[in-house]
């Protein structure tokens, strides 16, 4: 079996899930949401580690490669606990989306859709549907992937999480909270319990745009998010472009962003801020694409997904 | 339309419900009493000498029952062709690739099994590893085996015709490389054993494609007398080539049964298929071909290398393939090939759909396309030039029988409209053609021997009524099953519900197995002769107490018909009747039923067995390995590919193929166009995304399906499958292969298409998006 064992810890109630973190965090206790990832990064190498490597191989890279320290002796599911999914605007139109929300009701969400379409076509774009109903906004942002398909919109959208423990609640921006490829601020005893997308004016348009190698169940060589908002004068006010798999995690390219404020949209502007993010990024060279080739693609994507989210303003 | 009632129809396969329901048992799904679960040490090393494994710690742990190392199999060694056998269940000296094995345990859980392992100390002494297939063959490097000179497992010199002299011929020559990558098969189902011992006997459950050359394997391996030895194959999720021979797990798990006295299983996780992979070698194709102004072919040069991996497996019929291949479909006289088949320290390669032929087809119809462009010719003209006819024969010897490649190059041409889209289309809209060329069952088994390649027993349900097929055929999921009930069910002329099919079981019947594109032809011939014998000593019977000609009888319809006027049944039905008194719905009128004339024969001979076999005629050339290549018939298929290839990013959609096979018949249309559809995804994804990464130490770095790329229902375009039926005169009412042959066009069609949409070349596969944009750039074809 390539799973080691652990103990399911199902509480009712989101203090107690924090407590069972709290109590559990020593022997290690790891919060299950839809499982997608955690129960694929936990994983055993199928040749032991205790075995010896060859002296060139770097006894960190195991098959396959390790996710997870430690493998969780507890998981503390969140299943159970009312609330936690669903997605509602305030008055002020700010949307908030539970971190239990599946990726496909977020992407059946009419409003969503309209609202925060960037976040809405990144979802098209994660797994499976198999992976989409059982997968979660909250997992897919814990999980901390530069390349994650909510994350990264997220970003793009400004994306405010509510954290909550046993003694506090607090709300982060996601850009903060992520800090290298899975890693994130939270603490052992912490649970995500809701996601704010802060509104958008009137006239703004969101898009979200991956690049692989086949049309599903595949990890980007580079996706891109991009949110503009138009004044009434037709110039760009407001502009955010998030890049993914570019870095240890999603970049704000906020140079592309301040270069687009202003000024008219045209098909050159876009151009120039796709250039212009493709200098922000530093992408490594993986199996999956040459660092040179993801900057030429951050260029063609990042101009892409503006014209997309233009269209969508107007 | 034909003739049949049950042939040439959409019949839903005899496995359809239960495979549907989830009621169809695959290994994984058997469990026995007592059955322990086995786990294995694989080597983190490519390529290491064995210092010293130590198992004292996993044998002392609760749960254990049994560890094993080589020091339990006494040196044998195994593999696929009896003159390479190099394997070893586990290493003893030394272990060759990254996933090589060392033990086995077994445990009353497979968590326990999984400990075990964790308590094994294995020492290693670490030898330079070779994992470029050049570097193999150069003087100075390590050699994996001492029997391999040079690393070389097999090579290959053939020379047909007269190269120089048609060299004088040729207005264009043309040299073009392609180069492939090592795949995985990407089956559903993870390979499964479970080996029970029971008074000398040891039967194994296996997902195998092969129940016969595993059985002689272990039979072999184990010292046990081969009738001792029973493998059966219960459903079996996809094979394609890999589940084609005999793997040391599958050793390691009766050894594991034998010294236990329990029934073992081990079941491979879906790495461990990858590290034991088995399945397309990487090919090095670079090709020289000639042609006269008018488009005659006049020459082919060929040199091939293949890297294959640690050991040899198929490696030797793999070589012969790539070089015999090319013989057809086009009227090809002379042909020279050099093939290397080398070892390095990877995982092994074995056979794989369409099997050491596949990237030497795609490189030999990419270069006709160029050839096609020099020459300011359309390249399915230039092919259909060049096309064979049945009756002919190739260079190297090969016999068409029957062969539609006109036919089918004509129908996708038409059927997809050819003409009008190569001529107009949009930049970054594409459209290319390609033919293909595969055997229909291999000429000859694996060892050398003279037996029948299958035999069937069909025997008659002594009660009355249907009857039971017994054949070692494996049904892997291609329908073999369905095939043999629909050839039984037309001779017999029963319903098809009225015919029961066991297979895959080496009691039953011996059948060399799913390889080499053999059931249908092979063990559909041999279904029908049993079948027909079954019907002929049921009316023999009748004819006999009606005082009917034989002659005039026949069944139709599940009813006795007699040509010449009524049969005299009144007796028999009588005598039918007072047997089943307090039956219901027994006849009291009309025709003779198959059921009443079934009894009737029964009750006066006993037992009604038919039985049938097939063993090729004699075939192929007196030269060197001329047996490789040989089959009693040939298939043959061509394709049109669509593509839009997005010139920004290069990623490339297909948006559609169109493909015509010969299948000489059609048993089944659904089943073949089945086959047809398989084959395109399969090749699609060969040609676009499919590829097993290494990284500097030969470990796999993709080894799961998120990871290694197939392509997904998304995807896939329409695809369109035209049957073309040329009546195979050596096949059962004129049917051949679809299996394989079908894979054969796709990869070219799809890049000949991606170069009349781009322009640019791409010698490489799998052909990414970035190396699509690599090759824009370079051509200086990317906006500034
Ligand atoms: C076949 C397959 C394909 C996939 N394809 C994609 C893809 O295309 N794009 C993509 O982005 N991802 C993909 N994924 C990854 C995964 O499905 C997504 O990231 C998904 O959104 C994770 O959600 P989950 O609920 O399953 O997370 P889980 O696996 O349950 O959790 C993920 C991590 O987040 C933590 N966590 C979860 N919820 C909370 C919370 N509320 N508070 C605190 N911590 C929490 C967990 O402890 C764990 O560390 C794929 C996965 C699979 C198996």
């Amino acid at each position: 079996m390539s799973i080691p064992p652990f103990e399911v810890l199902q509480p009712e109630s989101l203090q107690e899930a924090c407590e069972l973190l709290g109590k559990h965090s020593s022997e290690g206790a790891a919060v299950l949401a839809g499982g997608t990832d955690i129960l694929v990064d936990i994983r055993r190498p199928i040749i032991p580690e205790h075995l010896p490597r060859c002296s060139g191989c770097d006894p960190k890279t195991l098959m396959p490669r390790k996710a997870v320290e430690k493998p969780p002796a507890y998981m503390v599911a969140l299943s159970r606990i009312p609330d936690l999914s669903g997605i509602s605007e305030a008055k002020n139109g700010d949307i908030s989306i539970g971190s239990m929300t599946t990726i496909t009701q977020i992407c059946e969400s009419q409003l969503v859709r309209e609202k925060l379409t960037a976040l809405a076509e990144g979802g098209d774009n994660l797994g499976s549907p198999l992976v989409r109903n059982r997968g979660t906004l909250g997992g897919n942002i814990c999980n901390a992937r530069p390349a994650a398909d909510a994350l990264v919109p997220s970003v793009a959208l400004g994306a405010q999480l509510e954290l909550q423990s046993v003694n506090e609640t607090r709300i982060v921006s996601v850009s903060d909270f992520v800090t290298g490829p899975g890693r994130t601020i939270r603490k052992a005893d912490e649970v995500l319990s809701k996601v704010i997308f802060p509104a958008l004016p009137e006239m703004s348009g969101s898009s979200c745009i991956k690049l692989a190698n086949r049309k599903a169940l595949e990890i980007s060589v580079v996706n891109v998010a991009a949110v503009l908002t138009l004044d009434k004068a037709g110039k760009i006010s407001q502009a955010k472009v998030a890049l993914g798999s570019v870095a240890p995690t999603p970049v704000l390219a906020e140079k592309a962003a301040a270069s687009l404020i202003g000024e008219k949209p045209s098909d050159d502007l876009f151009k120039e801020a796709g250039k212009t993010a493709a200098g922000e990024c530093k992408p490594i060279t993986d199996h999956r694409g040459s660092a040179l080739y993801r900057v030429d693609m951050v260029g063609i994507l990042v101009k892409n997904a503006l014209q997309k989210a233009l269209e969508r303003a107007r | 339309m034909s003739d049949y009632r049950i042939l040439n129809t959409r019949a839903p396969r005899v496995d359809a419900f239960d495979k549907v329901t989830g009621k169809a048992k695959y290994t994984d799904d058997l469990s026995m009493p007592e059955m322990l679960f086995g786990a294995i040490l694989h080597s983190p090393q490519a390529h290491a000498r064995i210092v010293k494994v130590d198992t004292t710690e996993a044998k002392k742990l609760p749960g254990v029952k049994a560890v094993i190392t080589s020091e339990d199999t006494e040196g044998i060694a195994f593999g696929v062709s009896p003159a390479r056998y190099d394997e070893q269940i586990f290493a003893s000296e030394r272990v060759r690739y990254v996933g090589d094995e060392i033990a086995a345990v077994a445990a009353v859980t497979p968590e326990i099994a999984r400990q075990a392992l964790d308590l094994i100390k294995v020492e290693f002494e670490e030898l330079p590893s070779v994992l470029d297939a050049h570097l193999a063959m150069d003087d100075e490097a390590e050699q994996l085996h001492e029997r391999y000179k040079n690393n070389i497992v097999q090579q290959v010199h053939w020379d047909f015709g007269d190269v120089e002299a048609a060299q004088k011929e040729a207005d264009v020559i043309r040299t073009d490389e392609l180069t492939s990558k090592m795949q995985d098969a990407a089956f559903l189902e993870p390979q499964s054993a479970l080996a029970t011992y029971d008074q000398g006997y040891l039967t194994m459950y296996s997902s195998t494609q092969a129940p016969h050359y595993i059985q002689r394997t272990l039979a072999m391996a184990l010292s046990l007398p081969l009738h001792k030895v029973r493998v059966v194959k219960p459903a079996v999720g996809g094979g394609f080539g890999p589940k084609a021979a005999c793997s040391s797990m599958e050793l390691a798990t009766c050894l594991l049964a034998m010294k236990t006295g329990k029934p073992v299983k081990i079941t491979f996780d879906r790495e461990q298929v990858f590290l034991h992979s088995r399945a397309r070698h990487q090919f090095f194709h670079k090709m020289t071909t000639g042609v006269r102004k008018d488009g005659t072919i006049c020459f082919l040069e060929h040199e091939a290398l293949l890297d294959g991996g640690a050991y040899c497996s198929f490696g030797i019929a793999t070589v012969y393939y790539a070089g015999s291949l090319l013989g057809g479909p086009y009227r090809l006289e002379n042909m020279k090939y050099d093939g290397y088949r080398v070892v390095t320290n990877k995982p092994a390669c074995g056979a794989q759909r369409g099997h050491g032929a596949v990237i030497a087809r795609a490189c030999f119809e990419i270069q006709l396309d160029r050839i096609a462009e020099e020459l300011n010719m359309d390249p399915v003209e230039l092919r259909l030039k060049n096309v064979r006819e049945a009756g002919e024969t190739t260079c190297n010897e090969l016999y068409l029988s029957s062969f539609g490649m006109k036919e089918a190059l004509e129908a996708v041409r038409d059927s997809a409209a050819w003409k009008n889209k190569r001529d107009d289309q949009p930049d970054g809209k594409g459209i290319g053609a390609a033919c293909g060329f595969f055997v229909s069952g291999a000429g000859y088994p694996i060892y050398y021997s003279k037996t029948p390649h299958c035999t069937v027993v069909t025997k008659l349900n002594e009660v009355g009524g249907g009857v039971i097929v017994e054949s070692g055929a494996a049904d892997i999921g291609q329908g073999s099953d369905t095939m043999l009930a629909m050839i039984t069910a037309e001779v017999l002329g029963i319903p098809l519900s009225d015919v029961r099919v066991m297979s895959g079981d080496s009691d039953l019947a011996v059948d060399l197995g799913a390889y080499s594109s053999r059931t249908t032809l092979m063990t559909g011939t041999a279904a029908k002769e049993a079948a027909e014998s079954v019907k002929a000593q049921i009316l023999e019977v009748i004819a006999d107490k009606t005082g009917a000609s034989i002659d005039d009888l026949d069944v139709i319809d599940g009813e006795v018909i007699n040509s010449k006027g009524d049969l005299n049944i009144e007796e028999l039905r009588h005598d039918f009747r007072m047997e089943h008194r307090g039956f219901r719905g027994i006849v009291k009128s009309g025709n003779l039923t198959f059921n009443e004339a079934a009894r009737v024969a029964f009750i006066d001979k006993g037992s009604i067995v038919g039985t049938g076999k097939y063993s090729p005629p004699k075939l192929g050339g007196s030269f060197k390995g001329a047996a490789v290549g040989t089959s009693p018939a040939f298939g043959c298929s061509a394709q049109i590919a669509e593509v839009d290839v997005n010139l920004d990013t290069g990623e490339v959609t297909v948006e559609k193929i169109t493909g015509a096979h010969d299948c000489g018949f059609a048993i089944n249309r659904t089943q073949v166009e089945g086959q047809m559809q398989g084959s395109m995804m399969m090749g699609m994804g060969e040609a676009l995304m499919e590829e097993i990464k290494y990284d500097e130490c030969g470990r796999v770095i993709n080894a799961n399906l998120a990871e290694y790329k197939i392509p997904t229902s998304l995807d896939m375009p329409p695809l369109e499958s035209i049957i073309i039926e040329s009546h195979e005169p050596n096949g059962p009412f004129g049917a051949k292969e679809v299996g394989e042959g079908g894979i054969m066009p796709t990869i070219p069609a799809i890049l000949n298409a991606i170069y009349d949409a781009t322009g640019v070349r791409i010698n490489e596969l799998p052909v990414t998006p970035e190396r699509i944009r690599t090759a824009l750039r370079k051509a200086g074809k990317v906006n500034k």
